[in-house]
């Protein structure tokens, strides 16, 4: 049991999403999610001042596991749910 | 009648026994408290006196006691006063013989050795004790209340720059035979760097430590990319160039397993430590790494670098671990010894203070 609970916290580090921000408009911004594990990216238009949570629940559902299991990080530092677009 | 020698017996009996008393004390004391013994005066007297006598000398006893432990304890300091002296004249002696690496950082030795007269507080030794200094008790009681199971939905540590939340339950994988996070590793790297900054006079290599996910970013999942691990290091993020730091370390995650790559920029070389393998290497780890180091450097400073001469050396007389579970902790220590120019003096016999010292550095978000 023990070892399939440390297998499980392994797997986690290597599950980690990229996001970059890449058109700005006035009031939503279009930000791609690129998975550690696919190669492809995913689009999102978010608003400005929406908390990433959202965005980050939504991926982990399509992704089908919980949304902390993720660490989203941007050009290599992490990014909290309680962030917004404009930070 | 029958009454008296009674009480005439009883009267001497007492006689006996405190004469038998006071046999161990003082001559004085005996001649004084005689007088109302050996005159034949009534009951009460005698026994007054008696109890008077017992609290003198229980008084007596008590003050003896406190005086021998006074002493006791008196000459138990001069001893390890002594011992500590010793221990000392050791250190100094060891450090004369080697003339290698890195200041002095116990405050004690650095006394020695400048009534020594052989250099200023940037003395190389090749041993320092700082990174084994046992901790306090409260220290130990911290780390202890914060492995507890009340902790462990509670977030005990964040860090405001990295934005790195630690719970309890993520900070119990620093315990005994627990495989550590990359949470965890990641906070101790961002905890270096804060050193370094916060001390560089201490520190004679400018570092910088690349976090869990950038050797993953750059290479693991489909073949090297320079692109997506390009804005990692721009100057303004980071405040200096990549090429002007002496070392870059890189964590390494191998399936289940941890590694540390090591670009040595002061000695032109790339390193790889392990913990566990002996002889078997990936060699694509360091490849992918000198092909960083090129593409970077023309991207940022817009020069061409050859780094085909440089060294790539795997290094296997490091220490090794002897289980299955230790890897993440000696590759921190690796890194924490390597950065402070120390040889790699350690072993898994120290491992459990190690991962009590880490988790206190974590709670205080304070490396030492």
């Amino acid at each position: 049991m023990s070892t399939t609970t440390k297998v499980y916290e392994r797997s986690k580090v290597k599950k980690e999403g990229a996001k970059r921000n890449v058109a700005s408009e006035s009031t939503h911004v279009t930000l791609n999610v690129k998975g550690q594990d696919e190669e492809g990216v995913r689009v999102f238009k978010v608003r400005r001042k929406t908390k990433l949570l959202k965005l980050m629940q939504y991926y982990s559902d399509m992704r089908g596991v919980e949304w902390n299991t993720f660490r989203f990080l941007l050009d290599g530092s992490r990014i909290r749910e309680y962030h917004t677009p404009d930070d | 009648m029958a009454v008296v020698p009674n009480h005439g017996s009883r009267s001497r009996n007492h006689n006996r026994s405190i004469s038998f008393r006071h046999s161990l004390d003082s001559r004085k004391k005996r001649t004084i408290s005689d007088k109302p013994v050996s005159s034949s005066a009534c009951k009460n007297t005698t026994i007054s006196i008696l109890s008077l006598r017992q609290d003198f000398h229980t008084c007596c006893r008590g003050f003896l006691r406190i005086k021998l432990w006074v002493r006791a304890s008196l000459l138990l300091k001069k001893k390890a006063a002594r011992r500590r002296h010793r221990a000392d004249d050791l250190c100094s002696n060891h450090k004369d013989s080697q003339a290698h690496v890195v200041e002095v950082v116990d405050d004690r030795i650095e006394e020695h050795s400048s009534t020594d007269g052989s250099g200023g507080k940037k003395k190389l030794v090749e041993f320092s004790r700082e990174p084994f200094l046992p901790l306090k008790e409260e220290e130990v009681a911290q780390v202890n209340s914060a492995f507890s199971e009340t902790n462990s939905m509670k977030i005990l540590v964040s860090h405001k720059k990295s934005y790195i939340q630690i719970a309890g339950n993520t900070l119990q994988c620093l315990m005994p035979t627990q495989w550590l996070n990359d949470e965890v590793i990641n906070l101790y790297l961002e905890l270096l760097k804060e050193r370094e900054t916060r001390d560089p006079q201490k520190f004679f290599f400018k570092c910088h430590f690349f976090n869990t996910f950038f050797y993953v970013k750059l290479a693991r999942d489909f073949g090297y990319n320079y692109q997506a691990v390009r804005r990692w290091t721009g100057h303004s993020k980071l405040g200096y160039n990549l090429i002007d730091c002496d070392i870059i370390f890189v964590p390494i995650h191998i399936g289940i397993h941890w590694a540390l790559a090591v670009i040595n920029n002061r000695e032109h070389k790339f390193m790889y430590f392990d913990s566990l393998k002996e002889e078997v290497f990936d060699p694509t780890i360091l490849d992918a790494l000198a092909k960083y180091l090129v593409d970077e450097v023309k991207d940022k400073n817009e020069k061409d670098i050859d780094v085909s001469s440089w060294n790539k050396e795997y290094v296997t007389e490091s220490p090794k671990q002897q289980n299955t579970y230790d890897c993440g902790m000696f590759m921190l220590k690796y890194i924490d010894f390597y950065s402070r120019g120390l040889s790699l003096q350690f072993s898994q016999k120290h491992m459990p203070y190690f991962r009590l010292r880490t988790t206190k550095e974590i709670l205080r978000l304070q490396a030492d």
